[in-house]
């Protein structure tokens, strides 16, 4: 159990590419040997998988419309660093 | 952790033509050509509305922000050196725009944000076989991005605006402590708590939603 919560404590940075060689020989025996941290670390690679694809960055077409018009308005006579 | 670094290098090589590709940009609007500054303003927009309606939370408030966003980056175009990329420089610019807005109309969305209540002692939640076996295109669904959604608003603000930052917009530890102003263990030790809290969220809506169906179909069944 301690090398279980140690996995989670280091998930984040061994997704990161983190952590030494040594510590990332010493998870991938434990993910070979212990199905519940493989299982927390394939839905953490599935969340962070929906995190980069769920969050939709649509901008509403009369907001860009709006955000046009105004940039012309403040900056198209002035050059910029003024 | 080899195939990480292996699966990374395609997108590292995306990147640096990106960067190359803005500063090109960015040296066209110094000259004056207003034509370049719109190619930015269309190339951005959607990822600097994305990242301040997440902070902010207040749809009303984040047209405002995106137009200053913009406004204060033409404006400061000259003292873009370069350093680090278009990208970074910009999201800076809209971070710092988004804090000042919410450190005078709601401080205490700012001050009081560094806790994530208990959820950080539950890591060890393990994962629900109804979460892994939900195929990604209905985890990609309508319903899927809202959970999505809803599982990183819930996050306090910090939290909330460096998972977005690495996670979402994709910028390196680096990247999000020079936006954030802040020290890199930082950034790891907020990334490790978020990330770990919007997995249990999911994992806690699907195993439900799983369980919920499947006694709704032995109901049907009976």
């Amino acid at each position: 159990m301690t090398r279980c919560k140690e996995f989670c404590d280091r998930l984040s940075d061994y997704l990161d590419g983190e952590i030494g060689k040594n510590e990332c020989i010493l998870i991938e025996e434990h993910l070979e040997v212990c199905p519940p941290c493989a299982g927390i670390y394939e839905a953490m690679k599935t969340t962070l998988q929906l995190c980069r694809a769920g969050v939709s960055e649509d901008v509403p077409q009369d907001v860009q419309t709006r955000l046009k018009a105004f940039l012309r308005q403040h900056c198209q006579n002035q050059e910029c660093g003024k | 952790m080899l195939l990480l670094n292996c699966s990374s290098l395609p997108l590292l090589v995306d990147r640096v033509r990106i960067m190359d590709e803005d500063r090109e940009i960015v040296a066209r609007v110094v000259d004056g050509d207003y034509d370049a500054f719109e190619k930015l303003v269309e190339k951005y927009q959607g990822r600097i509305y994305r990242h301040l309606r997440k902070m902010v939370h207040d749809n009303s408030q984040v047209e405002d922000l995106l137009q200053e966003t913009f406004l204060s980056a033409y404006r400061g175009l000259h003292g873009f050196a370069g350093s680090s990329s278009f990208a970074t420089w910009l999201f800076r610019i809209a971070t710092n725009t988004a804090l000042m807005f919410l450190r005078k109309n709601h401080p205490e969305v700012v001050e009081f944000s560094d806790e994530i209540g208990n959820r950080s002692d539950t890591h060890f939640v393990p994962a629900a076989p109804e979460f892994m076996s939900t195929p990604l295109d209905m985890l990609l669904s309508q319903e899927g991005r809202q959970k999505v959604e809803k599982a990183i608003d819930s996050l306090p603000f910090m939290y909330r605006t460096v998972l977005v930052l690495r996670d979402v917009e994709g910028f390196s530890l680096e990247e999000v402590s020079r936006i954030m102003e802040s020290s890199i263990p930082a950034v790891k030790s907020r990334l490790h708590r978020a990330r770990h809290s919007v997995r249990e969220a999911l994992n806690a809506y699907y195993a439900e939603r799983n369980g919920t169906s499947k006694r709704s179909a032995a109901g049907h069944h009976d």
